[in-house]
This record gives structure tokens, sequence and C-alpha cells, in this order.
């Protein structure tokens, strides 16, 4: 069951580090989604790196010739700390640090703006609504608070970032999950239906980044499982459909800002012996559709690790 | 440093070097913070275009700090540069705030209209 619910964890958790893109403003909470609730008593670590690039722009869904910016990336560094309180309740800290979120302009040329910083952490609790262990289904839902590490925004030398290069929302938030389970133990396979809500609060600057709902639907299929090997493996296709909300500047709508992408993302997941989980994803977008014209996503690949600790 | 001896030379020679050592006032700390101008090269620009922008201001020790509200801001110091991006269209306030070592502060803006 342990090993069930850190694979769901796994799967979800790089929902986090993308999805904030850059001319589409908004920010990621730090390690994002779980699934699942956690065996009393079991601790859950988990660390992924995210890098995520930009470099065209879309006007609605097509793409657009403005080329102002040559590209923009990030690499972010997530953490998430999952403890079972109960069979029923986990407690779920989330923390993130952004390494740098780089535009590289071509107007002018040669010049660069760079972000970094602590991203918002969050602190959730997820309570386990409804378990049927001989159907194997499980519904649970989750509720928390996501918050910055400093009101400010983030200046580099003294003049401050532009808004989509802020490593944090720099405003209180609020986060809810919901998370549907089906597993066939027979076939291997596994289902989960995720959704995502973020709400953001107005900054200090007069800034309310868009509030982002996303949708994910996972399949999963274990690929190797001999019992006396000791990887397993498990690879998982992954469709999510994210909507990012309008940003407003002293409650003025951003004009470039709110969008719908969905995204395919295939992943590998191996285990070793059942004590570490390695896992890799790239996400690729299929669709986008952007509020007039903005900086579209290209490509982004994730790293995840995940150690369960048994207290 | 059982010896009273010791110990009043040591006294009378702190006493020598603290009358000796003659507070020198920090240089320009005087100095008023005075924030003369900002200007922009062009303040009527088009989307995706730049324009520069420059403060001009004295003091003790000031450091230039830049915000706008919309489009990107290169540069720093007293000079920098605005970059019109995509949702900039309108007027855009270029704020500038002066401070100085002492503690002062004072801002002044400009704004640059997109079309």
């Amino acid at each position: 069951m342990i090993r069930y619910l850190l694979l769901c964890l796994m799967v979800l958790l790089p929902i986090a580090g993308r999805g904030q893109c850059f001319s589409s403003a908004g920010n990621p909470v730090g390690g994002s989604g779980n699934t699942g609730t956690l065996d009393k008593g079991t601790l859950s670590v988990v660390g992924y790196y995210k890098y995520a690039l930009s470099d065209r722009y879309f006007e609605g869904s097509q793409l657009s010739e403005v080329d102002i910016i040559r590209n923009a990336n990030y690499n972010y560094l997530g953490t998430l700390l999952a403890y079972g309180v109960t069979n029923t309740v986990t407690l779920e800290t989330e923390l993130g640090y952004f390494i740098n979120k780089t535009k590289n302009y071509r107007i002018p040329e040669g010049y660069s703006l760079k972000g970094f910083g602590l991203s918002n952490a969050a602190i959730s609790a997820k309570y386990q609504i409804y378990y049927n262990p001989e159907k194997k289904i499980e519904f649970s839902a989750a509720a928390g608070i996501k918050f910055p590490f400093s009101p400010n925004s983030k200046e580099v030398d003294h003049v401050r970032l532009p808004f989509d290069l802020q490593p944090s929302t720099s405003a209180l938030g609020m986060i809810m999950q919901a998370y549907l389970i089906k597993q066939h133990s027979l076939s291997g396979m596994r289902y989960f239906l995720y959704n995502r809500m973020e709400v953001n609060g107005v900054n200090k600057d007069g800034y309310r980044y868009g509030n982002t709902l996303t949708n994910s639907i996972f399949i999963s299929r274990h690929l190797i499982r001999t019992s006396n090997w000791p990887v397993s493996g498990t690879v998982i296709m992954q469709v999510r459909n994210e909507i990012r909300g309008r940003s407003y500047i002293n409650k003025v709508a951003e004009p470039s800002s709110g969008s719908v992408k969905v995204y395919v993302s295939p992943q590998l997941n191996l285990a070793f012996v059942e004590k570490w989980n390695l896992s890799f994803l790239v996400d690729i977008p299929v669709y986008q559709y952007y509020t007039n014209l903005q900086l579209a996503d290209k490509v982004g690949f994730a790293i995840i690790l995940v150690k369960p600790v048994e207290l | 440093m059982k010896n009273p001896l010791f110990k009043l030379i040591l006294l009378i020679g702190m006493s020598v070097s603290l009358i000796n050592c003659e507070k020198k006032p920090e240089e320009g700390k005087d100095t008023p913070l005075v924030f003369s101008d900002i200007q922009a090269r062009r303040q009527m620009i088009l989307a995706g275009d730049t324009t520069r922008i420059w403060a001009t201001a004295s003091g003790y020790q000031i450091t230039y700090h830049w915000s706008v509200e919309k489009g990107d801001l290169l540069g720093s110091g007293s000079e920098v540069t605005y970059l019109a991006t995509p949702c900039t269209v309108g007027d855009n306030t270029v704020v500038c705030k002066v401070m100085d070592g002492n503690g002062q502060e004072m801002t002044r803006q400009v704004v640059i209209t997109v079309f």
C-alpha cells in the first residue's frame, strides 16, 4: 500500500515546478501534488528537480512572430514532506527554491534578467474520505495554505524584478486538492484523477497572480514484476489540463494573463529494492491558448526522488 | 596585572589615546539628499520597443531603486532601460526611489506610454 501511495506521490509531484511560466504569470507552490493518504506513522521525504523552457510567443492559440525574448527558463528544486498522522489524515509541507528564473532578451540584444530564491511554502492536511480495499478505490481531499517567506517582491541590484520572474507570489494563498485513485492489481494498471485549485492573494505591490486550476488524468502500468529483481519499473502517462485565471495589478486585469494548456507527460518510475524511488518525466504541451500575447511553454522535464521512512 | 603601577600606566595610556583619537566626520555625510530629475529619452514607444530612463540625484551614499508594474526594467543604478513587453499597452509609471546613507529617501516617477 505504501509503495502504491509513493508512486502516486511521484506521479503528481512535478505538477509543482511547472506552470508558472513567464508571461502567464503566477508562481508554483513548492512541492505540490501528492496523492492518497499515508499510513499512520509513515513519513515520506521527496526531493525533485524541474527544468522548463519557453522560447516562443503565442497569441491566442496561434504561434506569434513576436520575438522580444530569445528564451526563458527556470531550474527549480522542490521538497515535500508528508506524514501520516492517522490512517486517514496526512499532513504535508511543501517548499521550493528557484535556482534561476531567467529571461534572455533579443531586444535589447544580450540582456538578461534573472530571478531566484525561495518559492511559496505550503502546509496542508489531507483526509481520506472514501476507501474500499476490495475495489481498491480511494478518494481523498486536501486543503491548506501557501505563504511566502517574504512579503516583499524580489529586487536585484535595487531593481524590482518583473512579476513573472519573482520566485514567489509574495502573498498568502489557498490550496485545495482532490484525488481519486483506482487500482487493478491483476493487470498492474492504476488510474488517478487529480484536481488542484490555487487561489492567490494580493501582495504588497498590489499584484495578484491568477488563480490556477489543474486537472490531471494518469494511467500507469508496471513494467517489471519479478520478485528477485532489485528494481521494478512503472510507466505512466499523464494528460494534464491547466487553467490560469487573469492576474491583476491594483485590481485591474493584466491584459496578457490567463491561459488554458494541455500537456502530455510520459513518465518512467524506478523503485530500488522498495527503498528508493526515482522518476523521470517530460512535459510536452500539446495545446496552449493564451489571452492576448504571451510567452508560451516549449518543454520541461523533472527528476524526482522519494524515500519512505517508517517511524 | 597585579602590579598597581602597571595598571596606572595602562589607564594613562588609554586616556591619552582616547583624547588624541579625534573622531573624523564621515566625508559627505551632511550632504543633503536631492533628487532633481527623472527623464525618459522617449515617453511614447511601441510595444516591443525600449527607452532609456535616467535619474539625477545627489547625496550621501545614494542608491537608486527602480520599479514598474508592467514591462521590464533592464540595468541598474542611475540609468535603466525600459522594455515594453507585449502586455504593456497604455500608460506605465516607472518609479525611482533614491535612498541615502542617512535613511532619507525621495521618489519620482515618469510615465511611459506604450502603443
